[in-house]
């Protein structure tokens, strides 16, 4: 009898661990067919950003793109990019007057960058998003206006720059 | 020629091509004549134009020609069909007076995640062959520089070994790649990137 009943319950774990590994393949019968998924991870996910060489704004306004190429990325992943250095929190950038002999205070030019009507201090220093898609080397959110420079008459001859520093961050959803 | 004789008309003779000849030097041709008795030839000629005037106007036409395909002729002509150029207009121009670099890109390759190990034991940094920058890349782990390349030239890649730095575990890796202008003498903008790295 105590064999019976041990051999009873070895056939009810066979049983259930045996129906737990067809649930675990995901096989679905109607009877007659079976649908099996296959699944391939492709791992080559890759991406090239574009930037400005320099931040050359003009007497008048004026505007550059954030631009990407070679874009291979999985559909639940996009690329941010966002300026993280060089750029107060009301988005203004200083042009610093170059070759300054020592000793002079060095004169400065400022230009304020936006995406749409906000300046991207406004907007996490957002500049640039790019997204897995038909269009994906395009720019979801725009090109990034510079504020006309307030050059004056008294305003020190030369040559204003600077750099900034553009963070890019691959993300998913 | 000598003394008065009648003449008829012309007939070859003896010393007719004699004289002939001589009328010739003088752009002159016989009209009539007789032969004399000493075996000369008494000749009357005419003056001829037709032989002067060929040369002439051979070396007028050729003047003419010369001088409409002369340089001076050329310029001549050049200023004729000279217009009026017009500036640019100011927007287009006022960022390249102030910078020569305005309007240049630089491209800079994504980063993801990776893992390194005994077999594995860094990645290949690179600057892609289209830009028009050196590209130096320094690879950081909270704010302790681990790795960096040389300065790479357009199209050069190199491969970064820090393997032996890091023990087993994840960390926040940040690639910093910095760019310049070919001649090293200009830093332009940077761009930067943050991956998960996996040391094994």
């Amino acid at each position: 009898m105590g064999k019976k009943i041990i051999m009873g319950i070895l056939a009810a774990i066979f049983i259930m661990v045996t129906g737990q590994t067809v649930y675990a393949a995901n096989m679905n019968t109607d009877g007659q067919t079976a649908t099996v998924p296959v699944r391939y991870t492709v791992s080559n996910t890759s991406f090239v950003i574009t930037v400005p060489a320099v931040i050359a704004p003009g007497i008048e306004g004026r505007s550059f793109e954030i631009g990407a190429a070679s874009m291979n990325l999985r559909p639940e992943q996009f690329v941010e990019v966002s300026v993280s250095s060089g750029c107060t929190e009301n988005g203004t950038v200083t042009l610093k007057r170059q070759n300054v002999p020592e000793g002079k205070p060095v004169a400065t030019l400022d230009t304020v960058f936006s995406v749409g009507d906000k300046n991207i201090g406004a907007n996490g220093y957002l500049v640039a998003r790019f997204e897995d898609g038909a269009d994906s080397k395009v720019n979801r959110l725009g090109a990034v206006s510079m504020s006309a420079l307030n050059v004056k008459e008294d305003t020190e001859a030369g040559d204003y720059m600077t750099t900034v520093e553009f963070k890019v961050r691959l993300k998913s959803r | 020629m000598r003394g008065y004789v009648r003449f008829k008309r012309v007939r070859p003779c003896k010393g007719y091509k004699a004289a002939q000849n001589r009328a010739a030097l003088q752009l002159s041709k016989i009209k009539a004549g007789r032969p004399l008795a000493d075996g000369g030839y008494a000749a009357v000629v005419r003056f001829r134009l037709l032989p002067f005037l060929i040369p002439l106007a051979v070396i007028l036409l050729a003047f003419v020609i010369i001088r409409s395909i002369s340089p001076k002729a050329l310029v001549k002509e050049e200023k004729t069909t000279k217009q009026i150029i017009m500036p640019e207009p100011e927007s287009e121009t006022a960022g390249i007076l102030q910078n020569e670099y305005a309007g240049l890109y630089i491209s800079v390759p994504g980063y993801t995640d990776f893992r390194v190990n005994s077999a594995q034991r860094g990645i290949a940094l690179y600057n892609p062959p289209d830009n028009q920058c050196i590209l130096q890349y320094g690879l950081y782990i909270k704010d302790e520089l681990v790795a960096s390349t040389g300065m790479l030239e357009a199209g050069a890649s190199e491969n970064v070994d820090f393997y032996d730095r890091l023990s087993a575990g994840n960390y926040t890796l940040t690639l910093v790649a910095r760019a310049y202008s070919r001649d090293g003498r200009t830093e332009f903008n940077t761009v930067s990137q943050q991956v998960i790295l996996q040391s094994e």
